[in-house]
């Protein structure tokens, strides 16, 4: 079978296909790499969803308010090259930083979702790739990191359909994608 | 003053002919929408303000101090077609456009660009701040600072002035930069997959910094990139040209980065 769309794999992961469809989606993603990482990285999402829904007293909506407040903060144009320790900082404000304007309520065009899908998936492959080289070079020394991807997370279920709010989401993607980044290189700056 | 001639033209701008105009006597801040409608804007020859699109009931609205919207046909947003726009020597432009196109030609201001899938195209701005999802958006001649965020469409700007302050992010738009880099100076670009090259003057004076996980950095220009000793994550280089007055950095996951001569 061909690659199914993201939406089947969103609702792969979240439980909402018959047991035919799931079976057969979850063998094709056993064989095929890129859907594989992609399955992956919603899964790890929305383990992390849940978690941080748990941490907060359960109730991710409830959270959303506060996020939205720290999303009327303009986003101070980021120092680069900053040690890790800020970088999360600067992640975790940035990752709030994706702000819900509208540009009218428009919906996509079928060109533009195609991208804003694709640049999902690129932005989580890059994640997932430098997240895991966090995970095993710099193990329990960026917590900062953490909250930061808490925070995109979120934003993510905030954002839902909505192509200006997805599109701010990678600018959080982004500046997450930067901070992964700079843990890395701080034996190097 | 500026607001009672702009009501006071306001007045008279409205017409069903396709065309609506007002006398300014000093730049405005323009604000025009499109859905799927190009957006031609340029350079006002009288100094007077002028809207322009076939067959449109158009309306010059004043919004407050020096801003003006267009309407037509009593809506917000034209959906269809071509609308031109004279605006004033260094007015400010706020253009938005679903799949239009946008462009923007020797107005000397500001220019704020919200794009999703027409490309844009500004020359002779004093600033730009534009976005689009897969538009393509191509800058030249712009005297200040330049903010270019795009998710899968390409960036191309081109400079004759070595203080060029340039901030692209994108998710998988190539970048194209030709220009020289001075003092003053500070290009920074970000980008997961796509391709960028620096197509700099060899006059250039310049401090480069790369790191690009699994792109290839190429260094044409003799920048003399070394690694930088210690860094697990890819590659990440340091170089210069000159005496390093301007700045450069770069980060890429995938994309290639190359340095030449222009």
């Amino acid at each position: 079978m061909s690659c199914p769309a993201r939406e089947m794999l969103d609702a792969l992961c979240a439980g909402e296909l018959e047991a035919g469809e799931a079976a057969r989606l979850g063998a094709h993603a056993d064989r095929c790499p890129r859907c594989g990482k992609r399955l992956a990285w919603l899964r790890r999402e929305s383990k992390a969803i849940r978690a941080a829904a748990a941490d907060d007293g359960g109730d991710v909506e409830r959270l959303w308010p506060g996020v939205e407040a720290a999303l009327r903060t303009p986003r101070a144009r980021r120092r680069r090259w900053v040690l890790p320790g800020t970088a999360a900082a600067v992640a975790a404000a940035a990752a709030i930083a994706f702000l819900p304007v509208s540009r009218g309520g428009d919906e996509a065009t079928p060109s533009a979702e195609s991208a804003i899908l694709a640049a999902e998936h690129e932005y989580g492959t890059a994640i997932a790739t430098l997240e895991a080289r966090v995970e095993r070079e710099r193990p329990g020394q960026h917590s900062g990191l953490g909250r930061a991807r808490r925070g995109l997370l979120r934003a993510k279920e905030a954002a839902h359909r909505d192509p200006a709010a997805r599109v701010r989401l990678l600018e959080g993607y982004a500046a997450y994608l930067k901070s992964l980044r700079r843990a890395l290189m701080d034996e190097a700056t | 003053m500026i607001a009672l001639l702009l009501a006071l033209a306001a007045e008279t701008g409205a017409s069903g002919d396709g065309r609506a105009s007002m006398a300014v006597d000093r730049p405005v801040s323009l604000v025009i929408r499109s859905n799927a409608a190009a957006v031609e804007v340029v350079r006002s020859p009288s100094g007077a303000l002028a809207v322009s699109a076939p067959g449109q009931k158009i309306r010059l609205l004043v919004a407050g101090g020096d801003r003006v919207e267009v309407e037509f046909g009593g809506k917000r947003q034209l959906h269809h077609g071509t609308v031109k726009v004279e605006l004033p020597r260094g007015s400010a432009l706020d253009a938005g456009a679903i799949s239009g196109q946008i462009s923007v030609t020797d107005v000397g201001g500001p220019a704020r660009i919200r794009g999703m899938s027409g490309d844009v195209k500004i020359a002779g701005a004093t600033e730009v701040d534009a976005e689009t999802v897969d538009g393509t958006v191509t800058a030249s001649a712009v005297s200040g600072p330049l903010r270019i965020h795009t998710v899968s469409g390409g960036v191309v700007v081109e400079t004759s002035q070595p203080a060029s302050r340039l901030d692209v992010e994108t998710a998988s738009g190539n970048v194209h930069f030709r220009g020289p880099c001075g003092p003053g100076c500070q290009l920074d670009v970000d980008t997961v997959s796509g391709e960028v090259s620096f197509a700099l003057d060899r006059k250039s004076s310049l401090s480069a910094r790369v790191v690009s996980t699994s792109g290839k950095v190429r260094d044409e220009l003799g920048l003399q990139l070394r690694r930088k000793t210690g860094a697990s994550e890819g590659d990440f280089a340091e170089g210069a040209l000159g005496a390093g007055d301007g700045l450069i950095e770069c980060e890429t996951f995938s994309g290639d980065v190359t340095f030449s001569a222009r």
